[in-house]
C-alpha cells in the first residue's frame, strides 16, 4: 500500500497518514493482522518528524483501527468497530452532501458515487 | 629540479588523471534511463524514443567526451614540469578544471532535457509529492552483520598497540607513525557509520510496484553495505601492512598504491554494480504510474527539500549518497566543500613560495636565526653547547614538515643524531650541527659562505 504525502495541502501530514490508512483498511489493501512499519521507520521514510508519526498511530489507536505496544510494534486491528458514524463524522458527512448539492449535484448521482465507493471497498476486501 | 619521469611522478600523474575516466563513465551513465531518470530529468516511458530527446542525447555524448578529450591533453604538461611546487600548482588548478568543466555538458543538456519536458508535456498532474510503500518500510534493515567490522578494527589496533608497547609510551619518536595507525582505525569506524547510514536511507521507489521497490532497495543496500565492509577489511590489512613493511619505503610506497587503487575499486564496483541492476530493473517503468520528484532536485543533483527532515539521502547524480541542501549542516558543509576548492590554487602559491626562497642565516643580537620566508629557529647564543660544521648531509628521514629538492624543513630523523630540528637546502654544504639543552637542529644557507660565516662567528664568540 502506498501513502501519497501532500505537504502544500492544508490537511495537517499526520491526518493524511491517519486518512489513507483508515482508506487502506477499509479497501482491504490493509488487512487485519498487517504489521505497520514502526514510527522511527515510517518517520525515517517519509523524511518526517517522528512526533507526526506518533499523532498518527496515536490517533489510527484511538479510534480502534490499530492495536500497538511497545514491543510487536503496530499492527491492523482485527476488532470490527461497532456504532457507525459518530456525531463529528456525521457532521463532515453533512458538509460533504451540502456541498455536493451547492455544486448541482443531484440526490441519485450523490448517492450512486457512494454505493461505488462502498462497493468497491467491499471488492478490493 | 629533479628528472620529470621518475616513478614518483608518473604515479602521482596517474592519480591526478583517475578522476577523468571516473567522470567521464560516471557522467556518460546519466544519460541512459535508469529509475525513469535520464540526465537528472525525471520522464515517462514513453519519452524515452523521442527524436529530440535521442539527439539532445547525443549531444551530450559528443561534448562529453570532447571536454574529457581537453582535460586529458590539459594534463599531460604537469608530467614535463621539474619543480615540484609547479608542478603541484598546475595539478591543484587542473584538479579543480577537472572536477568542475565534465558537468557543463550535462547542465546545459539538464536545463534543456527540462525546458523539453514542459514543452511535450512529460509531467505528472501532481508532482512533488512524497510517497512511502508501507511493505517496503517493513523491510529488515542490515543485510551484512555487524560483527564483521570488528576484525578489521582489532587488527588494525594491532600497530598501535604494539608502536606504543614497544616505545613504552614514549610518543614523541613515534608520534607522526602512531598518528597514521590510529587515523587508519578511526576510519574504520568512519566506514561502520556509513554503512549504518546506507542502512537507513529512504528505500528506493519509482512507482508503485512493491516488488521493484525491494528490490531496488536491497540491491542497493547489498552492494553498499559490502563496499564498506569490504573497505574496512582493506584499511585493517594495510594498516597492519603499513606496520610491519614500516623499515622499508619500498615496499610501504607499494602497499599505499594497493590499498588507493584497492579502495577506489570496491566504492566503484558498488556504485556501478547498483546502476547497472538499477537500469535492469527499471527499463520498463513509467508507463503508467511513476514518482517525479524532479522540484526537490536543482539541477538534477543537489537536493533541497525543505518537508524531508533527512539530512542524507541518496544521490541521484554521483557516487553514493548526498545531503539535503535544506539543512542548515548541508549548507555549511557546501560552503566549506566550495572554500577547500577554490584554496587549492592557493595552497600551490604557499608551495612556490617555500621551493624558490632560499634558506638563509643571520646574527641578530647574540642569536643565531635560521630564514625561510620567516624566521623559523631562534637560537641563543649562550643557549648553544655542542656546534660542529658538517661537511656532508648525513641521511634525513622526515617525521613532519616540507620535503624538496632544495629544502628540508621541519622535524626530522638525522643520520647519528636522532630527532632534529631541521632548515637547509641539501644541495649547499656545509651544515651547522648545533646542540641546545633540549634540543638538536641541523641548519643550512643556501648560500655556502654565509653558513661558514656563521659557524665563525657562533665559534669566536664561544671563545670571547
Amino acid at each position: 500500500m502506498l501513502l501519497q504525502l501532500d505537504f502544500s495541502s492544508e490537511i495537517p501530514i499526520y491526518l493524511q497518514i491517519r486518512n489513507q490508512i483508515v482508506i487502506g483498511i477499509a479497501e482491504g489493501q490493509l488487512k487485519p493482522g498487517d504489521k505497520l512499519p514502526t514510527i522511527r521507520a515510517l518517520a525515517q521514510e517519509a523524511g518526517i518528524n517522528m512526533m507526526t508519526v506518533n499523532k498518527a498511530y496515536a490517533l489510527l489507536k484511538q479510534e480502534g483501527h490499530i492495536i500497538a505496544d511497545r514491543r510487536s510494534g503496530a499492527a491492523v486491528s482485527g476488532i470490527p468497530l461497532e456504532g457507525g458514524l459518530d456525531e463529528k463524522e456525521k457532521e463532515a458527512l453533512r458538509l460533504l452532501v451540502s456541498q455536493a448539492k451547492l455544486s448541482g449535484m443531484k440526490l441519485n448521482e450523490l448517492l450512486e458515487l457512494c454505493t461505488a465507493y462502498y462497493e468497491n471497498e467491499e471488492e478490493e476486501r | 629540479m629533479k628528472a620529470a619521469f621518475t616513478a614518483a611522478n608518473v604515479l602521482l600523474f596517474i592519480a591526478m588523471y583517475m578522476i577523468v575516466p571516473i567522470l567521464y563513465f560516471m557522467l556518460r551513465n546519466e544519460a541512459k534511463a535508469r529509475k525513469n531518470i535520464i540526465l537528472g530529468v525525471t520522464l515517462p516511458y514513453r519519452a524515452r524514443e523521442d527524436e529530440d530527446l535521442l539527439g539532445l542525447v547525443k549531444w551530450y555524448k559528443i561534448w562529453l567526451s570532447l571536454t574529457m578529450l581537453a582535460l586529458s591533453l590539459a594534463v599531460i604538461p604537469a608530467l614535463f614540469i621539474g619543480y615540484i611546487s609547479v608542478k603541484t600548482t598546475y595539478y591543484l588548478c587542473w584538479l579543480l578544471v577537472a572536477i568542475v568543466l565534465p558537468f557543463w555538458p550535462y547542465v546545459r543538456c539538464h536545463l534543456k532535457l527540462k525546458k523539453m519536458k514542459a514543452e511535450k508535456g512529460w509531467t505528472l498532474e501532481a508532482p512533488g509529492r512524497s510517497y512511502i510503500d508501507i511493505k517496503v518500510a517493513l523491510m529488515p534493515k542490515k543485510t551484512v552483520s555487524v560483527w564483521w567490522f570488528l576484525p578489521p578494527f582489532l587488527i588494525s589496533l594491532l600497530p598501535v598497540f604494539f608502536t606504543l608497547f614497544k616505545n613504552g609510551g614514549e610518543f614523541k619518536a613515534v608520534g607522526p607513525v602512531l598518528l597514521m595507525y590510529v587515523i587508519d582505525t578511526l576510519l574504520i569506524v568512519l566506514f561502520y557509520i556509513i554503512y549504518q547510514f546506507i542502512n537507513r536511507q529512504k528505500s528506493e521507489m519509482i512507482d508503485d510496484n512493491t516488488a521493484l521497490s525491494v528490490a531496488l532497495t536491497q540491491v542497493r543496500r547489498y552492494h553498499w553495505s559490502r563496499c564498506w565492509l569490504f573497505s574496512a577489511w582493506a584499511t585493517g590489512l594495510f594498516n597492519l601492512a603499513l606496520w610491519v613493511y614500516a623499515d622499508n619505503m619500498f615496499l610501504m610506497t607499494i602497499v599505499a598504491c594497493l590499498y588507493t587503487v584497492a579502495i577506489l575499486y570496491i566504492v566503484l564496483r558498488a556504485e556501478f554494480k547498483t546502476r547497472k541492476a538499477q537500469y535492469e530493473m527499471t527499463k520498463e517503468s513509467g508507463k503508467r504510474f511513476y514518482i517525479d520528484d524532479d522540484e526537490v532536485w536543482i539541477l538534477g543533483m543537489f537536493y533541497y527539500n525543505p518537508n524531508d527532515t533527512r539530512f542524507m539521502v541518496n544521490d541521484r547524480v554521483g557516487i553514493g549518497m548526498s545531503v539535503n541542501y535544506a539543512r542548515r549542516g548541508a549548507q555549511v558543509l557546501m560552503a566549506f566543500a566550495v572554500l577547500i576548492l577554490l584554496a587549492m590554487p592557493l595552497m600551490g602559491v604557499w608551495l612556490i613560495d617555500e621551493e624558490f626562497t632560499p634558506v638563509s642565516l643571520s646574527f641578530d643580537s647574540r642569536a643565531l636565526v635560521a630564514v625561510h620566508t620567516k624566521p623559523k629557529y631562534i637560537i641563543e647564543l649562550d643557549d648553544i653547547e655542542q656546534l660542529a660544521l658538517l661537511e656532508e648531509l648525513p641521511p634525513t628521514y622526515r617525521i613532519s614538515g616540507s620535503s624538496m629538492d632544495s629544502l628540508r624543513k621541519g622535524t626530522y630523523e638525522v643520520g647519528e643524531y636522532g630527532s632534529c630540528l631541521v632548515l637547509l637546502d641539501p644541495n649547499t654544504a656545509p651544515f651547522l650541527y648545533i646542540k641546545t639543552a633540549d634540543r638538536q637542529y641541523i641548519l643550512g644557507s643556501a648560500d655556502a659562505a654565509q653558513t661558514q660565516r656563521m659557524y665563525d662567528i657562533v665559534m669566536n664568540k664561544e671563545i670571547e
